[in-house]
């Protein structure tokens, strides 16, 4: 789903990010662990061509797209819809005055998720309170077994962003993605900013849809207890270099990079 | 003991948000656990004298907070909180020297902290995040305070840098009160931990018994929803997104273990060696 080689991403002279090999296959999730400013957020960027006044260079695939060479349109199709970007704190992205079901009809509306031919007159519509599940069968059950597949109340898509908490917010994020077929999710420490109970509940629901949808996950992140406990593989980036990579149980237990060592000496 | 609440209920606007907390910070270090709005950070305010209770009373070395002399009470509780709270226009020297009025004293403590005194005029945006927690220390022991107060000290920090900065507070004569929701900071550097929910502390006692052999279902839902390295992946226990019950037991409507006797409130009361409010509390030991 995901296959890069040689990756360089530098603004100016300064490489900010150089990653030489980094696949992740359906159904795996793979890390990228590291501090502040080791180049890891710029990693997972560079996936969607998001890294804009800087110089890329190297090979990038993304559900089957060649990201470098891909025309806008392309691209738009594997953002967002194939590939899914999960941020820290997804409610400030989220419009305060729209409703949640609102949102993510129009996101739907924007890829051509339609939902099926029951969808007649439903899509255009406004949403808000009266009008699920009235002559927009289709898609509302595509957005409400979004929600039941990471664990909301459908009843969540009356309610406006500030109405919901973050735990909520950042599994709204997950069912967007779900909702729109996305097989990849690329997830840029998205329980950092949550309380550890429901930072458990984010990590069951992304683990559910690893091992239930197939979906593959970049996870950056530099909660390393948390990695361990998901990741298949482990990429470690200092400085801009990956100065570490493998299967997550040997970097993580047994690490050859005295860097790796010290972060996980670090650990309390 | 220098700092006590007693039968405390604190509140905004007259709303309580803190409910009849009664504890000592006592030697070797105090940790308040919690989830964000459980009420840890009111609690801090109120022990810095910066929040009156709505009822109860708040005593510094026996004497009550209203009447005590606060200039005394001033220097000897001091905040560490986040590095944000440092004020961008000033030097790291005139930040640290604030309340001590006491320059020559800044090489010292920049010292003490593990700072360069060179960096001593820069700005905070000049200096990393490590750094900018450093100068909030320092800023703090500029006064000799005998209690310190700190509030979620490194959770902005890389582990890294966090690991060093634990190793300082840890090498500090000063007591301390940790507020965090880092249950692995809390081991660390206290002794004994209150876990709050919903402005209630629902159990109080050792720290490495409670996270151990947790009484109260919330701290066991906390502990296990905990990542360990190389360990299980952490569960989710009972559901989060319940509000805290208004009646009986603030946390029945997420708790797995409800009973229709958690309707009514349960008293704290003593089991196994640390103070729990539950109906259950002898069936979650056993778990």
């Amino acid at each position: 789903m995901i296959r890069v080689r040689d990756l360089r991403v530098a603004y100016g002279d300064r490489v900010v990010a150089e990653v030489p090999e980094l696949d992740v296959g359906r159904g795996e999730c793979v890390a990228i662990v590291g501090e502040s400013g080791s180049g890891k957020s710029t990693t997972l960027l560079a996936l969607l061509g998001l890294t804009e006044g800087a110089r890329v260079s190297g090979e990038v695939s993304v559900c089957g797209v060649d990201v470098m060479k891909a025309r806008p349109r392309a691209l738009r199709a594997v953002r967002g819809a194939k590939a899914a970007l999960v941020i820290q704190s997804p409610q400030a992205a989220l419009s305060p005055t729209t409703r949640l079901g609102v949102l993510m009809r129009r996101a739907l509306r924007l890829h051509g998720v339609t939902g099926g031919p029951s969808l007649t007159g439903g899509a255009g519509s406004t949403g808000g309170p009266g009008t699920m599940g009235k002559g927009a069968r289709g898609i509302d059950a595509v957005m409400a077994q979004a929600c039941e597949a990471v664990l909301l109340d459908p009843a969540i898509l009356r309610r406006y962003p500030h109405e919901i908490s973050g735990g909520q917010a950042q599994r709204f994020a997950i069912a967007m993605a779900i909702a729109l077929g996305a097989e990849v999710i690329l997830a840029d420490e998205p329980t950092s900013a949550l309380d550890v109970t429901v930072q458990a509940e984010v990590v069951g629901v992304l683990r559910g849809l690893r091992e239930e949808r197939g979906l593959a996950v970049l996870l950056v992140s530099h909660d390393l207890a948390l990695v361990s406990t998901i990741a298949d593989r482990v990429l470690v980036m200092k400085d801009g270099v990956v100065v570490e990579s493998g299967p997550a149980r040997h970097v993580l237990r047994d690490p050859d990079h005295p860097y790796t060592r010290e972060l996980l000496e670090a650990l309390p | 003991m220098i700092l006590r609440a007693d039968g405390v209920t604190l509140g905004y606007g007259g709303r309580p948000v803190v409910h009849d907390v009664t504890l000592d910070i006592t030697e070797g270090g105090v940790g308040l656990i919690g989830e964000s709005g459980s009420g840890k950070t009111t609690l801090a305010r109120a022990f810095l004298g910066l929040l009156r209770p709505m009822s109860g009373t708040i005593t510094f070395n026996g004497k009550d907070l209203r009447t005590a002399g606060m200039k005394a009470f001033r220097k000897a509780v001091q905040p560490v909180f986040q590095a944000e709270s440092l004020d961008p226009r000033m030097s790291v020297a005139r930040s640290i020297a604030e309340g001590s009025r006491d320059r020559a004293a800044v090489p010292a403590l920049m010292e003490q902290v593990g700072l360069d005194p060179a960096l001593a005029a820069r700005r905070p945006h000049q200096l990393s995040g490590g750094q900018r927690q450093r100068v909030v220390i320092a800023r703090a022991l500029a006064v000799r305070p005998e209690l310190l107060i700190l509030d979620e000290p490194t959770s902005a920090l890389d582990v890294t840098v966090q690991a060093r900065i634990l190793e300082l507070l840890e090498g500090l004569d000063a007591e301390r009160l940790l507020i965090t929701h880092n249950l692995a900071v809390v081991e660390r550097l206290c002794r004994t931990s209150h876990v709050l929910f919903a402005g209630r502390v629902v159990e109080s006692g050792p720290t490495g018994e409670l996270l151990r052999r947790p009484a109260h279902p919330y701290t066991l839902a906390l502990r296990d929803a905990v990542p360990r390295l190389g360990g299980q992946p952490p569960v989710a226990r009972g559901r989060t997104e319940a509000a805290p019950a208004s009646e009986g037991c603030p946390f029945r409507l997420r708790c797995p273990l409800a009973v229709p006797e958690c309707e009514s409130a349960p008293e704290p009361r003593e089991v196994a060696g640390r103070k729990v409010a539950c109906h259950r509390a002898e069936l979650v030991l056993s778990a």
